[in-house]
């Protein structure tokens, strides 16, 4: 039996600011246009780089981040703010599902 | 984020909602045009959402290439409220005046307050104040604090220094008063000397070489006890000489008191005048004026509590009307008026003396009264006359 050897942190980067960014050890989305995502808790999540929104039901809010999707499920969701590039979702998350 | 609901209400925002088949799209589109959305909430059938009044008009643009209809639910904030009462232009001149007036109004001193102060009279700086041209009606953009503060230094003795602060249309005046040292002549070498003739009673001196023994008679001005102290070995020393020394002593005093006196009465009649002062104009509630003789008696009212006072006085003069008539008194009536007022100078001139005894000698003339009292008394006549030393050969 053949051991599979697992490689941590090798994963080619995409483009030449996260590769910039891996060799002064930057931590990825400082440099860059990468989407943002804080949660506070389970009630708030600030979606910042927002390219649209895919789908606005109360139990299900998908938004466009320019290179996938991201969906967020739960109850009693609703956009607090929405702006150019910026989602304030408010509700009860229950999970977060990246679409890549 | 009380700033940002402010901001809307000042800007006016409105509640509409969307309804189509895909209202995201709607939604897709404020992200690429820049518009802000807010409380964006799903219904079964249709999206809720707020922007701003301006965005709403950019909005009906890009609604078409969404393929969705528009409702407005609701309108907030300030711009409607002002179309509600557009047709009332009373309203809004009255709104307008209000902050005119407040404007105008706050640009002047209201209020004048001085701290600090505490031998120094309060109405004292507040007049060197208003020399100066600081008072109730000065424009507060005229009012430079620094000048002022050292003429009002300059102005009024005994101030160390004063800082004038303006708060809103107050302005507040800090003192602090130079202290005042006494001067300290209880020290100085003296002598006692006698303040009147007189017969020795007794002496009780305390400090110095009293020079008078008892029974003997002094005269006005004479050493009564040394402030140069001598001792045995043939040392001296100037001291300040203190003590008593009781001696009798003889006064006579008199007065005069004619029969026919002018007397002033005040009469019935009384005119009351009113005056509104408004910062610093008099503005006079009346007509005439008060001619004649008359004593005058000022009342005044403000409103005012801890903190402040309007600059709106009322003041209330009355003028008693004042007659004067010659009249002419009695023998009895005049003597009794000349004892009284003889009292009066006995308490005045002799005041701590003990009298021993006193002869009353009442003189009656053609057209006066006399009363002249001889007195004995028994009194401390010791004063302190300061000994001068020259230091020059």
């Amino acid at each position: 039996m053949t051991k599979r050897k697992i490689k941590i942190g090798t994963a080619k980067p995409k483009s030449s600011i996260d590769l910039f960014g891996r060799a002064f050890d930057i931590p990825p989305g400082v440099a860059g246009s990468n989407v943002k995502i804080e949660l506070n808790a389970n009630r708030e999540a600030c979606v910042d780089g927002c390219k649209g929104i895919i789908e606005y039901y109360d139990t299900l809010i998908k938004l466009n981040i320019g290179n996938g999707t991201v969906s967020f499920c739960g109850r009693n969701l609703h956009i607090s703010v929405y702006n150019a590039d910026v989602a304030v979702i408010i509700g009860t998350i229950h999970s977060v599902e990246y679409c890549m | 984020m009380l700033i940002l609901k402010i901001f809307r209400y000042l800007y006016g925002y409105v509640r509409f909602i969307v309804i189509g088949e895909f209202p995201e799209r709607l939604l897709n589109q404020f992200s690429i045009n820049g518009i802000s959305a807010w409380n964006i909430i799903r219904k079964k059938d249709y999206i809720e959402a707020s922007i701003l009044v301006r965005d709403y008009r950019q909005m009906r643009k890009v609604r078409a290439k969404s393929g969705v209809r528009t409702k407005i639910q609701q309108k907030y904030g300030f711009p409607f409220l002002i179309r509600n009462y557009s047709k009332r232009l009373g309203f809004l001149i009255g709104i307008a005046c209000f902050f005119m007036i407040i404007s105008f109004m706050s640009s002047f001193v209201w209020n004048i307050e001085i701290c600090g102060n505490n031998y120094i009279e309060t109405d004292s700086i507040l007049s060197a104040l208003y020399d100066l041209g600081l008072k109730e009606g000065t424009k507060i953009d005229e009012i430079d604090s620094a000048y002022l503060r050292t003429k009002l230094a300059l102005k009024v003795d005994n101030i160390a220094w004063a800082a004038i602060n303006i708060e809103g249309s107050k302005a507040t005046v800090d003192i602090s008063e130079n202290k005042i040292v006494e001067e300290k002549n209880s020290s100085a070498p003296c002598n006692l000397v006698a303040k009147c003739d007189g017969v020795i009673l007794n002496s009780e001196v305390i400090i110095g070489n009293s020079v008078v023994k008892n029974n003997t008679a002094v005269l006005k001005g004479q050493l009564l006890v040394s402030g140069i102290v001598e001792y045995k070995d043939g040392s001296s020393s100037l001291r300040h000489a203190t003590g008593k020394v009781n001696a009798y002593t003889n006064h006579t005093l008199s007065t005069k008191i004619n029969f026919k006196q002018q007397i002033t009465r005040e009469t019935d009649k009384v005119w009351t005048r009113s005056v509104l002062k408004l910062f610093t104009i008099n503005v006079p509630l009346y007509l005439g004026t008060v001619k004649g003789d008359y004593n005058k008696e000022i009342s005044s009212w403000r409103y005012q509590n801890e903190n402040m006072y309007l600059p709106i006085t009322f003041t209330t003069a009355a003028f008693t009307q004042k007659v004067t008539e010659d009249m002419v008194f009695s023998e009895q009536e005049t003597t009794l008026m000349a004892k009284e007022k003889l009292i009066e100078i006995e308490k005045k001139e002799l005041g701590e003396a003990i009298i021993m005894s006193k002869t009353e000698n009442i003189i009656v003339n053609e057209d006066s009264v006399e009363v002249k009292a001889d007195y004995v008394c028994q009194e401390n006549i010791a004063v302190e006359e300061i000994l001068l030393i020259s230091t020059t050969n």
